[in-house]
C-alpha cells in the first residue's frame, strides 16, 4: 500500500478548503476524517500566538504523522499547524486522514491531534492588549495523549 | 568550551532571554551535570531545575540518562512542555 504523509508549518491563515484540495488519497480510501482547531474566543482574548521550533517542530509532525499511519493502517495523512500571531475564529491546525473504512480514519486523526498538543514543540500566548499569558499543557491534555500510550489501540 | 544556550516557550521569560552564548571550563558528560553546571551562571538558572523540561543539542532531543559528548560551540536548546493544536 503507497502512503503519503503531507506536513504542513506555515505563518499564513491556514485555508481549509484549499488543503481539503490538497489532501490525496488512494482509491482504497472508503472513509476521510478530518480535525479542525480553531482559536476560541474566551475572556477579552486578542490574539493567540504559537511559537515552534524551527527545526524540532516539522520533525516531530513527521514522526506523530508515521506513528498515526502505521498504528491505525490509514494510507494518507495531512497535518497542517498554524504559527505566529492568530485572530479569534482562525484555524489553527487542520488534519486529514485517509482509510479504507471509517473507524481507522477517525482513531487516526483523534490520535494525531491528542498526540501533538503534547509531543509537537509548540508554546501557546493568549494576548489580552498588550500582556500575554503562556498556555501551559493542561492534565487533560497529558491524558489524552497517555491514554493513547496505554491502550495501544 | 562555548556552547549556545536556547530557551523557547515559559521558559524564555523565566531566565529573562531568548539565547546566550556561555563558556563552561568543564564538559559536562549527562543533561543533568549539564544543568548544574549552568544554574549558577544564569541569572535565575534554577529554571533549568523544572523536571518538565526537553533538551535538544544540535536539534536533536536528548535523554538525562544518556552520555553527552558536547562539543565546542553546540547549541543547546531547553524546551519547556509544548501545548500545540
Amino acid at each position: 500500500m503507497m502512503t503519503r504523509s503531507d506536513i504542513v508549518l506555515t505563518g499564513e491563515c491556514l485555508d481549509i478548503e484549499a488543503l481539503n484540495r490538497r489532501f490525496q488519497f488512494g482509491m482504497g480510501s472508503g472513509a476521510i476524517s478530518t480535525f479542525t482547531g480553531l482559536v476560541r474566543s474566551s475572556d477579552a482574548l486578542t490574539a493567540l500566538e504559537l511559537l515552534h521550533h524551527r527545526v524540532l517542530t516539522p520533525a516531530a509532525l513527521q514522526r506523530i504523522a508515521k506513528a498515526a499511519m502505521n498504528r491505525f493502517g490509514v494510507a494518507d495523512l495531512l497535518i497542517a499547524h498554524r504559527y505566529g500571531r492568530m485572530a479569534v475564529g482562525e484555524p489553527i491546525v487542520h488534519i486529514a486522514g485517509a482509510a479504507p473504512h471509517r473507524r481507522a480514519a477517525l482513531d487516526c486523526v483523534s490520535y494525531a491531534i491528542d498526540v501533538l498538543k503534547t509531543q509537537a514543540p509548540f508554546w501557546k500566548r493568549e494576548w489580552r492588549g498588550d500582556k500575554y499569558d503562556w498556555v501551559e499543557p493542561t492534565p487533560d491534555d497529558h491524558e489524552k495523549a497517555a491514554t493513547w500510550m496505554e491502550t495501544g489501540s | 568550551m562555548k556552547l549556545t544556550l536556547e530557551f523557547f516557550g515559559p521558559l524564555r521569560d523565566r531566565v529573562g532571554q531568548a539565547s546566550t552564548v556561555l563558556t563552561l571550563v568543564e564538559r559536562p558528560q549527562s543533561i543533568p551535570a549539564l544543568i548544574e553546571a549552568l544554574v549558577p551562571l544564569l541569572e535565575s538558572g534554577e529554571a533549568l531545575r523544572d523536571p518538565h523540561l526537553r533538551v535538544a543539542i544540535n536539534d536533536k532531543f536528548c535523554s538525562a540518562a544518556e552520555n553527552l559528548m558536547l562539543h565546542d560551540h553546540d547549541r543547546v536548546a531547553f524546551l519547556s512542555p509544548f501545548s500545540g493544536g
